[in-house]
């Protein structure tokens, strides 16, 4: 089959309410909006044919996020600016594309080849910040995490998935944290779950605001960015 | 007091962390309306979760019409799931509207859909929650007028206490004429009770507390109501109806959902009514005339709707979409607008013949083959004429034999036992006809599929409903429903019938529901107050809190359910009228004891229900049916 089709690469951010959305929840509003969008989206053949779109690693539920991702082929080419608008004119406000590219059709997906997240947690607790600090601290330094979740005891490995921590500011009851994330072929690291270990451990009750600020691949330790020019066929059209 | 109007949203969000599902309450969908400046405000509430109540054709009909004027604003509100409800009592937080996130109290009407006779208890909770007092007769001065509307108001008395108002029928014309009487009377500053007492005035409007319940002997043991007098209440309301359904649009404002909902796909109306006349059924009985919508409207309006939505789905609604007199050529015209899009067609349930089988094909054109749906509802021909359910078993085998034909493996067949003139003979003939339709399959299907072919047989037990012609019948008694059960469990010998079955106990509240009086409130209230909430959820539903409820007020459950009605008495249900004459439902009933099937109206000619004569309307036909 000849290819006139066209990968393109949106990238999105994600705020306020939708951060309540699910994965799947997500999935369904995405491939809704582009259906609105009117844009040339290929479909699969066979039985049960589907949208043929990929995204970036599932949002824990209750994250905002500057930057997500996915890849949506397209039939034919569109100019960049005008596929551009179309997916800002069919998304809720809370959805918001602010950058596209066409990258080859080759491509390794999205959800393996992003490795490195940076996120950024802000904290407000009803006992004291500086205990619940103190306590990230150590469950921070410990080699795993263990905890449950739906019922199920998990352990993840944090000398695999966590490549830093660090605590940006602090008053009496609240806090700001960054954390890298490192992913892969292994469980993956939720900033909730290491925050809620030390709210445990600190016996105090806190509330999370959560935000992904970036995703990349990592070279050997060099950063590469989903929509670098290197990957690109034509520089990307971001903002509007 | 009513509270103030203000966003409670952030309260709610810290305690979303918490909950399963947090997307059911955050609202800002595609299509959400957005109104906090209009000072009138109507809150419309599904009693049951989101993504239940989410897909309600008839709220989203009623949701656009009042977002329509001007001056009004229209809210949506579904029932917080357990987990939710119990964390916002603990923290104080009243129920919220989904779109302002302002305290369902502070409206100025709050209307409920009456889904089904066993959505009460949710009704209590919501309003418990919202902070109204349950009955009407307690409510303050500023709170919401409340009302209800919806499928299951034809027997309205064991929630006419909660009810300011119930809207009988149609309510696209309605409910505006509703808000607007509120409206000008909150306006001139009268009293709540003639705001209430005034909304009678409103074509198809009930108003409880305009009417008395007596008992004498003319009565059942639950009475009649009549009315007050001096509150110039008719003794009789007529339900309101649509003359056409063309002059109305055919897809109303949509608002497309984040979280998966039960009904998860464009729907379009294209026919209300039907005049097939089952005995059992009541939406056969109380939606009468049938009002088709004609195709070219249908199909315009889906392709529209489907590029404002982006759904990947349209389902044509109803609740007998293939006999829709343009049935087969409105899906040829749909599919081929919708050819390599990716969007499929469907309708919700098929005809029991091969022209059903037909349809339910040209909408799967390539797709995959599920499994298709159908409802003989009894076993044998003396029984389906008793319900008159006009179909033969030559029907049925030709509509499996053409499925087969068609790749479909796998069917599955609605029956109901405890049905009117029941014997066992009926029962045992439900495994027989579907032994049959595996037989057929296994001679249709080629070989290397044959062990695909299956069939699931789905039980439910019968519920005696008001408005019907089985009105005046008691429900079988449980350990004779369970008997049967069993009977027909230990006939089905074939591994590839799959029998599944209603809970017998559900379905028996539900009977007591449909049938009881106005007495029957303080079953629903203490049911309540003993826990009982999503009735509706098997997993939720406690038959023993029901029983204990109906004891601590004096109710035998198993009495109500199964006790019959003298057809000479008044019942507790006349008052509240679909149209439909009670001599029709007399003579059905007495047609039904000698098998006397009587044919569909609009396919032959009149057939004496009443109904056209009564509310001055006629059937209303795109064109001939089939």
């Amino acid at each position: 089959m000849s290819d006139s089709r066209r990968r393109l690469r949106v990238r999105y951010s994600r705020e306020g309410r939708l951060a309540y959305l699910g994965q799947l929840e997500l999935i369904r509003t995405i491939e809704r909006c582009v259906r609105r969008s009117r844009l040339p989206f290929s479909v699969s053949k066979g039985f049960s044919p589907h949208m043929r779109i990929a995204y970036s690693q599932a949002l824990p539920v209750g994250t905002t996020s500057a930057a997500e991702y996915f890849d949506l082929v397209l039939e034919g080419p569109v100019e960049l600016p005008e596929a551009l608008a179309s997916l800002v004119s069919s998304m809720p406000g809370d959805i918001a594309p602010d950058a596209v590219g066409y990258v080859a059709l080759k491509e390794p997906s999205l959800a393996s080849w992003l490795t490195r997240a940076r996120w950024q947690v802000d904290i407000s607790s009803e006992g004291s910040i500086a205990g619940l600090l103190a306590a990230l601290e150590r469950v921070a330094a410990a080699p795993t995490l263990s905890y449950e979740r739906a019922g199920r005891p998990r352990t993840i490995s944090l000398s695999t998935t966590l490549a830093s921590s660090e605590v940006l500011r602090t008053s009496e009851l609240e806090a700001r944290l960054e954390l890298v994330t490192r992913s892969g072929d292994f469980a993956g690291l939720r900033p909730q779950a290491l925050v809620a270990a030390a709210a445990r451990e600190a016996a105090t009750e806190v509330f999370l605001r959560t935000r992904r600020c970036a995703q990349w691949h990592d070279e050997a330790g060099a950063p590469l960015d989903p929509l670098d020019p290197s990957l690109l066929l034509a520089p990307a059209v971001t903002g509007l | 007091m009513r509270p103030e109007r203000r966003s409670r949203y952030e309260e709610l969000e810290r305690l979303l962390g918490r909950v399963e599902r947090p997307s059911r309450y955050v609202d800002h969908e595609w299509g959400a309306a957005h109104d906090e400046a209009s000072d009138f405000r109507v809150c419309l509430m599904y009693p049951d979760t989101y993504e239940v109540g989410q897909s309600n054709l008839g709220l989203a009909i009623l949701y656009s019409v009042l977002n329509e004027q001007d001056g009004m604003a229209c809210e949506r509100s579904y029932l917080p799931w357990v987990d939710l409800a119990d964390l916002m009592r603990e923290k104080g937080l009243p129920l919220l509207s989904l779109e302002s996130s302002f305290p369902v109290a502070s409206f100025d009407v709050l209307g409920f859909s009456i889904a089904h006779e066993l959505v009460g208890t949710n009704i209590l909770e919501a309003l418990d929650l919202a902070g109204i007092a349950l009955r009407g007769d307690e409510r303050d001065e500023d709170d919401p007028i409340v009302i209800g509307g919806g499928p299951s108001v034809y027997n309205p008395e064991p929630l006419a206490p909660v009810f300011d108002a119930i809207l009988l029928g149609d309510g696209e014309e309605a409910i505006v004429e509703m808000a607007r009487a509120v409206r000008d009377g909150r306006r001139a500053g009268l009293p709540r009770r003639e705001i209430v007492s005034g909304l009678a005035s409103v074509d198809g409007v009930y108003v409880p507390s305009s009417y008395r319940i007596a008992v004498d002997a003319g009565t059942t043991r639950w009475g009649r109501a009549v009315p007050v007098e001096g509150a110039g209440a008719p003794a009789v309301v007529r339900k309101r109806v649509l003359a056409a359904l063309s002059a109305t649009p055919a897809v109303p404002r949509q608002v497309v959902p984040y979280s998966e909902v039960v009904f998860d796909r464009l729907a379009i109306e294209v026919l209300r009514g039907c005049a097939r006349g089952c005995r059992f059924c009541q939406a056969g009985m109380t939606y009468r005339p049938v009002r088709e919508r004609p195709e070219g409207q249908v199909v315009s309006a889906a392709l529209e709707a489907l590029g404002q939505t982006g759904y990947d789905e349209v389902s044509l609604t109803s609740l007998s979409t293939t006999d829709h007199s343009a049935c087969a050529h409105m899906l040829t015209s749909l599919n081929r607008s919708l050819e390599g899009t990716g969007t499929s067609v469907s309708i919700p349930s098929q005809r029991l013949d091969s022209f059903g089988v037909e349809m339910a094909a040209a909408c799967h054109s390539g797709g995959k083959r599920s499994g298709l749906t159908f409802a003989p509802e009894a076993g044998t021909q003396r029984l389906r004429d008793v319900i008159n359910k006009n179909v033969t078993e030559d029907d049925l085998m030709g509509a499996a034999a053409r499925a087969f034909g068609n790749g479909w493996r796998r069917m599955k067949l609605y029956f109901m036992i405890g049905l009117p003139t029941e014997t066992d003979e009926d029962v045992l003939a439900i495994p027989q006809l579907a032994e049959r339709v595996v037989g057929l399959g296994r001679e249709l299907v080629p070989k290397p599929q044959r062990s695909a072919v299956s069939v699931s047989v789905s039980v439910a037990v019968f519920v005696p409903k008001s408005w019907t012609p089985f009105q005046w019948e008691g429900q079988l008694p449980l350990g004779e429903v369970r008997r049967r059960q069993g009977l027909l469990l230990r006939a089905c010998r074939d591994r590839s019938i799959r029998v599944s079955y209603h809970d017998p106990e559900a379905s028996q509240v539900e009977a007591v529901l449909s049938r009881i009086g106005r007495e029957g409130f303080g079953l629903v209230e203490a049911a309540w107050r003993g826990g009982c909430r999503f009735d509706a959820w098997t997993e939720r539903f406690s038959y023993p809190a029901w029983r204990d409820a109906a004891r601590s007020v004096g109710i035998d459950l198993d009495e109500v359910a199964s006790a019959p009605y003298d057809r000479a008495s008044d019942l507790p249900w006349d008052h509240v009228s679909p149209g439909i004459s009670k001599g029709f439902l007399e003579r059905e009933a007495i047609r039904a004891q000698r098998g006397a099937t009587t044919p569909d109206c609009t396919r032959t000619s009149c057939t004496g229900c009443g109904v056209c004569q009564e509310l001055d309307v006629a059937n209303d036909l795109a064109g001939e049916r089939r």
